[in-house]
């Protein structure tokens, strides 16, 4: 056969084949459109799940008669005129492909009364559109507006219309298309009609809490926190340095253009975590008005929840972004479901920070109030720790070292203060750096990281612990008064000004309370011992397989094909990291071996497995791409550190308090977690004299 | 009630009857020990539960004036006990508190109405089997250190108790090892009868087991088994679950069989322990005709070599690695100067064993 040309129809249908999906994907992409027009109310009336019938109607700005047939005809839209212009899209549809598809697969008719600067034209004009047919542009009588009529999707490909589910179910598809797209557009009201009944009637304009509500469903409001933030802080610039430095801002994302632009707004809702579901169904993520998907953000989303909901769980978050079209690329898909950030981590960044400070800012016992005036209110109160009132929402953080300057009155540039602010945490724990600085100063060159204090440091330091010693008055909380933090000095440290024993306070069974050189020092126990497992893992497994015990009886579970075909494909990483697992029968898989230390530590074998199997599903831990298998193992070994490590509740012995500390001092990359969260804070001693206005 | 009893036997039965305590539980009466003093037989019962477990013990050594019941806190109680000095202490209850007077002393401790507490089920009707108390203490000892902890499978928390016929064996396994132990009882029911005991009521059976010559009573009925003994019964919950098919991960197909000095294999094995750690706690047995070699390795820590006599392995060499603690465990309590152990290959396990009593499967550690 030789090689041509495919006639015009064949090719709006291949182009619809990738946008035209089924009715939920007419929906959509009419619903734009009357969004990009400008409507302030849009009606959706469907029959038969929208097989039969779609009928978009809108108040828009309309199609002038003249233009009706350009409408329908393929790449071309009013929205986008030059390349520049698809840089920086700011309408939600700019292909100019939505309705050439959707006439070359249905029977549409296109009714449009225009509105031209402020006038409405004296007639509509409707048009009908039929595959390859297009009559010609008729007057008709209709509100200003459009109305866009699909009859008989993919009656003309039989192959599509097979594919497609009974009634109810497109329907379902259909709400929950509209659904997402009303959600980001409170000011917009929308009606939904099935088969002749209102399933959805949406006022607008409405507060955009409210119309979060009605979608999500009221019963929600309780457990629902609002969280902004707003970041104008333009990565390429020099004083974004210390940002950077904070692991927000990888270093290699820093040659955008130094324009200013628009600040990155985030806002959104954030379930407590008491709410969590077990699917991710009820989050909701938003560029720019537009509904998408993306695994980075989700990313984010869960890691701001790390520790408060089972990995099984997922959180029910509303997250709406909103930022300078030129740091974000839409055209990456052909529904535009998928975008393209300029700097992903920046994004991953910003959006963990957004959720992860207003959850720890919260009592998150689920009666916390919302929408109240402002954040401002969670936030007091919880901290627990000296810093200023204005500080209070990011001391919950921990990354604020300096005390705030004056109380800055709106909480926006509080938010930008913030991210200027953040410290970059390593730099205070490098042990070598530690070491040359105060090791050789003092004369010691123990082999452990003793740190001596600096003498002008060491009165105060002590009296406060001695001071805490005897007033404590933290509730739950231990001391454990003569627990040395580092291996004991030998005897003549202590004379040259060394701190004798720093006491180990454990305040709530979570956080690890002690001095050093430069003041108080806050450890995550759970990220701390994280990080030390995972380096030793990490150490270990470079060298030779980690060590596993046989099971006397494999341990079954349950496993779909896609399972076993991830099991095929990590057996290599598995058997390096002691795992020992091969399918039997179609729909389970036997696990022989698992590494010993995770026995030790009451690891479920299945319950890891499947969990490691999801996250492969997920593409969490995936085989595909440069340097996959590394970072593979990484996630598998950071898995195996999590659950190995204690928890945030557990109790912890002396020696087993001393023991963490000493190892915080052996390992690399102390300072955080291997997520990248801080281990630990510290106040210094500066800081709290401030605090206390010594100064 | 109003008594006279001998402190030594009181401090006893006391120290028995307490392990069944609750440590920690809402319900106060569960905290407490019930005394009941019978004045026809001259006797004091002593009985504690925790609603799994329940335990009550007789003394004679006592001279009840008058009968009655009583129930107080048991931790009180014993303290009182155990710190007074006299040989013997009266014991008066007036209405819910309860007098304990000696020589210089006067106790008052306010209890509980003794109605309130649960009912303790009796040893009632014909034992299933009998058993002598050496014996038994033997069958548990062997296995018991092999129950899994707090495993999400219940069933292996437990010990096994298998009747057939006269043939007692008891299993219990972690899910990386297995001990089996079988001996002989004297069977007085007909149906064979198994059970899953909880590892609590056996660790306080061991307690009543102290002489060996003694016939144990032994019977199960409904979800509950009962020990009893001249002056004590226990009586336990069941665990409830299947346990592990043990016959079928009994391998019969070791082909390489190396037979060992008890002691000296332990020695060997504790000194090459001495260099695990978390990470790496496997040590390396290299089995050789010429002998067997222990070998261990800690990563920064440094390295171990023990050999130990073998003097008729027979078989292919062989090197396949054990979690130390595992194989200690069981040579600690195989009582027999030798032992046998059956391999096949480094990924599949050792059986230990010596006589026909006693059978330990480990699983390999692999330490490649």
């Amino acid at each position: 056969m030789p090689i041509r040309k495919l006639p015009p129809l064949v090719v709006n249908q291949i182009a619809a084949g990738e946008v035209i999906e089924r009715p939920a994907s007419v929906v959509k992409e009419l619903v734009e459109n009357s969004l990009d027009a400008g409507a302030t109310r849009v009606e959706v009336q469907l029959e038969e799940g929208g097989c039969q019938l779609i009928r978009v109607s809108d108040d828009g700005r309309g199609i002038p008669a003249q233009e009706l047939t350009l409408a329908v005809a393929p790449h071309a839209t009013s929205k986008l005129s030059s390349a520049e212009e698809l840089s920086a899209v700011a309408t939600l549809g700019f292909r100019g492909e939505a309705l050439a598809s959707i006439a070359s697969v249905s029977r549409l008719r296109l009714t449009s009364r225009a509105v031209v600067e402020g006038r409405i034209a004296e007639a509509a004009a409707l048009l009908e559109a039929s595959g390859e047919e297009v009559s010609p542009a008729t007057p008709a009588a209709t509100a200003p507006g459009t109305v866009v009529e699909v009859r008989d999707l993919f009656f003309n490909t039989p192959a599509r219309r097979k594919f497609l589910r009974t009634g109810p179910t497109e329907f379902s598809y259909v709400a929950d298309t509209l659904n997402r797209i009303a959600l980001v557009h409170p000011q917009v009201a929308f009606t939904l009609i099935h088969n002749g009944r209102k399933n959805l009637d949406l006022p607008g304009p409405q507060a955009p809490g409210e119309r979060c509500l009605e979608i999500i469903g009221r019963d929600l409001r309780e457990g629902l926190l609002e969280f902004e933030l707003v970041d104008d802080h333009p990565p390429g610039l020099p004083g974004s340095a210390a940002g950077n430095q904070g692991g927000l801002l990888p270093e290699d994302e820093r040659e955008v253009p130094a324009l200013p632009e628009k600040p990155v707004r985030i806002w959104g809702l954030a379930g407590q975590p008491s709410l969590a579901r077990s699917s991710a169904k009820y989050q909701y993520v938003y560029v720019n008005g537009r509904p998408i998907r993306d695994r980075n953000l989700a990313h984010a989303v869960k890691e701001a929840y790390r520790g408060l909901t089972p990995p099984d769980r997922q959180p029910v978050v509303i997250l709406m972004i909103d930022m300078d079209p030129h740091q974000v690329d839409v055209n990456v898909h052909p529904t535009k479901a998928e975008v393209r950030f300029r700097e992903p981590s920046r994004m991953h960044g910003l959006v963990l920070t957004a959720i992860r400070r207003k959850l720890l800012a919260s009592d998150l016992t689920p009666t916390a109030a919302v929408f109240g005036g402002g954040a401002t209110g969670a936030f007091g109160g919880t901290g627990g720790l000296p810093t200023s009132g204005a500080a209070g929402g990011s001391a919950d953080l921990g990354f604020e070292r300096a005390p705030a300057p004056e109380p800055v009155a709106p909480q926006m540039n509080h938010f930008v203060e913030y991210f200027r602010r953040m410290d970059p945490i390593q730099r205070g724990l490098t042990f070598d750096q530690l070491r040359q600085e105060v090791g050789v100063a003092a004369g010691t060159q123990t082999p452990g990281p003793a740190l001596p204090a600096k003498e002008a440091g060491a009165e105060t330091a002590q009296g406060l612990a001695a001071e805490g010693a005897a007033h404590s008055t933290l509730r739950d909380a231990v001391w454990h008064p003569g627990q040395t933090m580092y291996p004991p000095a030998e005897p003549g440290a202590e004379a040259a000004g060394a701190i004798p024993g720093g006491a180990i306070l454990q305040v709530h069974d979570s956080y690890l309370v002690t001095q050093d050189e430069q003041g108080i020092v806050i450890i995550d126990q759970h990220a701390l011992h994280e990080r030390v497992m995972f380096e030793e893992l990490m150490h270990r497994v470079l060298g030779r397989n980690l060590e596993s015990q046989r099971l006397l009886v494999p341990e079954v579970l349950p496993a779909a094909p896609r399972d076993l075909a991830a099991l095929e494909e990590f057996k290599v990483l598995l058997t390096r990291v002691g795992i020992e697992a091969e399918p039997i029968g179609p729909r389970q898989i036997a696990i022989h071996a698992f590494p010993t230390f995770l026995f030790d530590r009451k690891v479920a074998p299945a319950e890891f497995l499947r969990d490691l199997l999801d996250k492969a599903d997920d593409g969490q831990i995936s085989l595909a791409g440069p340097q996959a298998e590394e970072s593979a193992l990484h996630q598998v070994l950071d898995m195996m550190a999590c659950k190995a490590a204690v928890k945030a509740g557990d109790h912890l012995s002396n020696q087993e308090l001393a023991a963490l500390l000493q190892r915080r001092g052996e390992i690399e990359r102390a300072s955080n977690c291997p997520h990248g969260r801080p281990t630990t804070i510290r106040l210094t001693l500066r800081d709290l004299e401030k605090h206390f206005k010594r100064t | 009630m109003k008594l006279i009893c001998d402190r030594g036997s009181l401090v006893e039965a006391l120290n028995l009857v307490g392990s069944a305590i609750a440590s920690r539980t809402p319900k106060p009466v569960l905290t407490c020990v019930k005394l009941q003093a019978q004045a026809d037989t001259g006797s004091l019962t002593l009985s504690a539960t925790d609603l799994e477990v329940a335990i009550r013990m007789t003394t004679p050594r006592v001279e009840v004036s008058e009968a009655g019941e009583a129930l107080v806190p048991a931790d009180k109680f014993s303290q009182i006990v155990r710190e007074s000095v006299d040989a013997t202490l009266t014991l008066e209850k007036e209405q819910e508190a309860l007098h304990i007077r000696g020589q210089d002393s006067h106790f008052k401790v306010f209890g509980f109405s003794a109605e309130d507490f649960p009912p303790i089920p009796a040893f009632e009707g014909e034992a299933d089997f009998q058993i002598g108390a050496g014996e038994l203490s033997r069958l548990i000892h062997q296995t018991i250190y092999a129950t899994a902890r707090e495993n999400s499978r219940y069933a292996i928390n437990g010990v096994l108790v298998e009747r057939e016929g006269n043939k007692l064996a008891v299993v219990a396994t972690d899910g990386h090892r297995l001990a089996l132990a079988r001996g002989e009882c004297q069977a007085k029911q007909k149906d064979n009868r198994s059970a899953i005991v909880p590892t609590k009521a056996l660790n306080m059976l061991l307690r009543l087991l102290d002489d060996p010559e003694e016939e144990i009573k032994v019977k199960i009925a409904g979800n509950q088994v009962m020990f009893a003994t001249a002056a004590a019964m226990l009586a336990s919950n069941l665990v409830e679950g299947n346990f592990p098919p043990y016959k079928d991960v009994i391998p019969r197909d070791g082909d390489k069989k190396a037979t060992l000095n008890t002691e000296a294999l332990a020695s060997g094995v504790r000194r090459a322990a001495l260099l695990t750690n978390e990470e790496s706690k496997g040590v390396r047995m290299a089995f050789k005709p010429d002998g067997l070699t222990l070998s261990s390795r800690a990563p920064e820590m440094g390295e171990a070599e023990i050999r130990v006599d073998c003097p008729n392995y027979d078989g292919e060499p062989l090197e396949i690695g054990f979690n130390p603690h595992y194989v200690l465990d069981a040579l600690k309590v195989v009582g027999a100067e030798q032992v046998q152990i059956d391999m096949r290959a480094a990924n599949k396990p050792g059986v230990i064993r010596s006589g026909p009593n006693f059978l330990y499967v480990v699983m390999p550690v692999n330490l490649q």
